[in-house]
């Protein structure tokens, strides 16, 4: 890490021709990447990214430069380069008076019991070994066991202009078993990935065998699966891997980047009804070891819970340090980054939809036909308009308030805004999802969260008809 | 930069190195590059970025045991520790009979030159890119009175020196040069929003049309304006360039042969058969003239070559890095690539694009009577899975009536199956345009019958 007087250093030399607010984001981060495939550990990958990303902002203008060199010499060389490049711009500017750097108390903590380090290659190897022998004995179709195991150590440490001084330690830790089935001529495919804020105590609660055995189940049940009927449907969302309808249907929307320019159907409606009654939403890094957790936001901003929707009515919206000061807003602690090579955005933790009264049977025992979309692959949302579309990897057909037989290839396609006025129910057992979550071309972890819902309707499109 | 002979010296020492430390054999892959780009919004710059990268990715084997590692340290030192984990990480490996370097007879770095920078590149000054883009975001603003802003325009260029160097004696470098333009804006009528994007891409700015970017960007949202769902029908949907374009890159991973060695490709048994219309012909040319996904040498060290991949409908081959080649006995197709130096080398295509056909888009719409044109596909990473070859996918575009365009359609579903949407392709027009997404992907027009649309 860099000294603490060398950072102040390079924001005086990055503000000496202008511009409100300076940043200095340094990062090293270890990976370690182990892959299984046909019953061999076919690689073992390893390595380090360290580096140092700056900005300005002058105006409503970032100007962003990053390097791989960590030497005083070279930071201050990129500090000089960006006050260059604002001068260039604006002219020579008044520069702020420096606040003195102040660490921030971080009052969120993710205990890691095992570090990643702590753990030898050949355990690591044993680990995948032992959920592809798991995948394979859970059944008989089994064509491929894909299994990659991987964890990383990322610390950061962060300096601005206004006197944040910040520091922390992210650790990730996920397994990844991709099985693929095939019977005659039909070939099914499912995985599970588990993942937490956290070291190899992951495998304590959630054992390799639980995560072999959840994909191969789900690959062997598909080639019984029927067609996904298709048409206007009511939904049951299972709970924990529905999450993702909510982040990408409606959580996307709520960032303040996209409310800013007016490319979110929830622009300016804070204090209007947005969902149905009962349905409460917030966005949470506090969380302890969640996938999307962290002790400080890539600005330096402590984790908290920001609440999105309470009971139906918008709340609030997620911010970076630069969309909260042009929105006159508290920020959030949603400015986040890839990597010391991006710049930070307002972007979603762990987001959630708040646990309700019901169960699922009860929401099951209205629907004469519809269908009940256990698990949920990735999905893909307009922002603008709200518009989404979902892959169901584990859904089955719900007929007069049973759940029957299991489904194949259905997707859901719907109106984030929509859906969530159309939610009837919510369940009591909320549960969470690992994911990594790409915008304007970055992927960070992103937590989900969700306990089961019954939407209205939804279309499903399905081959069924 | 660095000059590329230093880069490649440095590349053949780390190789060496990784053999010093105990390897059979190594490569090292280094990347070296510069790149800025400027966002504009309302008129205003909103964004400069600028950065110099590094990077060296060392791949050691041990008695068929492959170990990786990857660092941003391209000192002397900084290359030799990360050769010394690489030959370590190779212990927690199994062994395979098919790892190793690439067996060629084209030890030497072929001697092509497949015009991948440009004179022009650096020639425009930080105010004449600034302007660019501010010229994309007044032309989408101008083309119509409901297009009422920007979700983002970017103007961004990438300068970069890859050099690759083995222990058997392989040593290559060369310089890409790239320049891109990206706009997304919305327009907006009665409380509703569209969005629109387009997309340019050359090896200098000069090569770019900022007015058509912007003017592409407006028209594509405007023209969505009004729309709803629609009645469940199966008809033909005709795809636009840069849908289709969307399409092949979800259909790619099932052409990547150690996929289809390893039961991960619905086109495993295909090869030899006649699995596409015969209209359909797909071609990776990893040697195109200009092309953004063109290299010398892939990123094991094979000359890239030009594969014909499905001719007149028929799958030919499919595509081999080393380790796939030596596995099915047979030579790789230059399409060992990475996505940077992060990763071993997998399997990828160059740049692949649909043969272009006879007809112009305006005669292929003419030729249908009850169709959709299909102007955005959504959630294919979600709904397309080149192991099953299931297909779903949200979609959004205009309604064909009788030979003519008409009312825009959206929240609807596309369902199928990969396979049956190869075999029904029914008309692949003259007009192509590439998009590179990870690999260069083209496509022109193409039209495909007997899709069931899900809506209402």
């Amino acid at each position: 890490m860099v000294d603490q007087n060398v950072l102040d250093e390079v924001l005086g030399v990055a503000l000496a021709h202008g511009g409100y607010f300076a940043e200095v984001f340094i990062e090293s981060k270890v990976t370690d990447n182990l892959r299984l495939e046909n019953h061999k550990i076919e690689s073992f990958s390893s390595g380090r990214d360290r580096g140092a990303g700056l900005r300005v902002i002058s105006g409503a203008a970032t100007y962003f430069i990053h390097t791989d060199i960590l030497e005083p010499a070279a930071l201050l060389a990129s500090a000089k380069e960006l006050a260059i490049a604002v001068k260039a711009q604006r002219g020579a500017g008044h520069s702020p008076v420096l606040t003195r750097l102040q660490p921030v108390n971080a009052t969120a903590v993710h205990p890691v019991a095992i570090p990643p380090d702590t753990v030898a290659q050949a355990a690591k190897a044993d680990l995948a070994r032992r959920a592809d022998a798991e995948a394979r004995r859970r059944s008989k179709n089994i064509q491929q066991v894909t299994v990659m195991l991987a964890d990383s150590v990322q610390d950061i440490q962060v300096a601005n202009s206004d006197g944040v001084y910040g520091i922390d330690k992210r650790t990730l830790t996920r397994i990844f078993v991709f099985a693929v089935t095939k019977s005659g001529e039909r070939v099914e495919s499912a995985h599970e990935a588990p993942g937490i804020q956290g070291g190899f105590e992951l495998f304590e609660t959630f054992t390799p065998e639980k995560a072999g055995r959840a994909a191969a189940e789900r690959a062997q049940m598909l080639l019984t699966a029927v067609d996904a009927p298709s048409g206007s449907l009511p939904v049951v969302l299972g709970n924990g891997t529905g999450g993702v309808l909510f982040h990408e249907a409606s959580g996307h929307g709520l960032e303040a980047d996209a409310i800013r320019k007016g490319a979110s159907v929830f622009a300016g409606r804070i204090g209007e009804v947005v969902a149905a009654p009962g349905v409460s939403a917030a966005d949470d890094p506090s969380l302890p070891n969640r996938w999307g957790s962290f002790a400080l936001d890539d600005e330096g901003v402590p984790a908290r819970e920001t609440l999105l929707i309470e009971n139906g009515i918008l709340r609030g919206f997620m911010y970076d340090l630069l969309t909260a000061r042009l929105a006159g807003a508290e920020p959030t602690p949603n400015g986040r980054r890839q990597s010391f090579r991006h710049v930070p955005i307002p972007r979603m933790t762990n987001t959630y939809i708040k646990p309700g009264p019901d169960t699922l049977e009860d929401m099951l025992s209205g629907i004469k036909k519809g269908l009940y979309a256990k698990a949920l692959g990735g999905g893909e949302v307009n922002p603008a308009t709200g518009d989404y579309v979902f892959g169901v990897t584990e859904g089955y057909l719900i007929e007069n308030g049973a759940i029957t037989s299991p489904v194949r290839g259905a997707v859901l396609v719907g109106n984030g805004p929509q859906t969530l006025l159309d939610i009837q129910m919510v369940g009591s057992d909320l549960d969470f999802d690992a994911g990594m979550c790409g915008k304007a071309g970055q992927s960070v972890p992103a937590g989900t969260g969700q306990p089961s819902l019954k939407i209205k309707q939804l279309t499903v499109g399905g081959t069924g008809g | 930069m660095m000059k590329k002979e230093a880069l490649v010296e440095l590349a053949a020492k780390a190789a060496d190195a990784a053999r010093a430390a105990g390897a059979d054999a190594a490569d090292a892959y280094l990347t070296r590059g510069r790149r800025m780009s400027v966002d504009v919004y309302q008129g205003e710059p909103e964004l400069f970025e600028s950065a110099e990268t590094a990077g060296a990715g060392i791949r050691a084997f041990r008695q068929g045991r492959l170990g990786y590692s990857y660092t941003t340290d391209l000192s002397e030192e900084g290359l030799a520790a990360a050769a010394r984990v690489a030959y370590q990480n190779a212990a927690a490996s199994d062994p395979d009979e098919f790892n190793g370097l690439p067996v060629t007879a084209d030890s030497i770095m072929p001697d092509v030159d497949l015009d991948l920078t440009s004179e022009e590149y650096s020639r425009p000054t930080t105010a004449e890119k600034i302007a660019f883009a501010l010229e994309v975001e007044k032309t989408a603003l101008a083309t119509d009175s409901r297009v009422t802003g920007s979700e983002s325009v970017t103007y961004a260029e990438e300068e970069e020196t890859v050099a690759l160097a083995n222990t058997a004696g392989f040593a290559g470098v060369y310089d890409r040069q790239t320049c891109y333009s990206f706009a997304d804006v919305m327009a907006e009528e009665k409380g509703e929003i569209q969005t629109g994007f387009s997309y340019a891409a050359g090896h200098s700015l000069a090569e770019l049309d900022a007015a058509a970017t912007g003017r592409e960007a407006a028209e594509r949202a405007v023209v969505m304006l009004g729309g709803s769902t629609a009645p469940s029908a199966t008809l033909t949907a005709v795809f636009d360039p840069l849908v289709f374009v969307q399409l092949l890159t979800a259909i790619a991973p099932a052409l990547n042969a150690e996929a289809a060695q390893k039961g991960r490709s619905f086109l495993a048994s295909d090869v030899g058969r006649r699995v596409a219309a015969a209209a359909f012909t797909l071609v990776d040319d990893g040697h195109l003239p200009a092309g953004l996904g063109s290299a010398p040498f892939d990123d094991e060290g094979v000359a890239t070559q030009t594969t014909p991949v499905f001719e007149d409908g028929v799958l030919k081959t499919l595509l081999f890095n080393s380790y796939a080649a030596r596995t099915a006995g047979t030579v790789s197709t230059g399409n060992g690539r990475r996505g940077s130096f992060h990763s071993v080398p997998g399997t990828s295509p160059t740049n692949m694009f649909v043969k272009p056909g006879e007809p112009d888009r305006a005669a292929i719409i003419a030729g249908v009577e009850t169709g959709i044109y299909v102007m955005g596909l959504q959630g294919l990473h979600a709904g397309v899975s080149p192991v099953t070859g299931q297909f779903s996918a949200g979609a959004y575009g205009l309604r064909i009536k009788s030979g003519r365009l008409a009312e825009p359609i959206r929240e609807v579903t596309i369902a199928s199956t990969c396979a049956a949407i190869l075999n029904n392709i029914s008309a692949v027009g003259s007009d192509i345009r590439f998009v590179p997404m990870g690999a260069s992907f083209g496509s022109p027009t193409v039209a495909v019958d007997g899709i069931v649309l899900s809506g209402r």
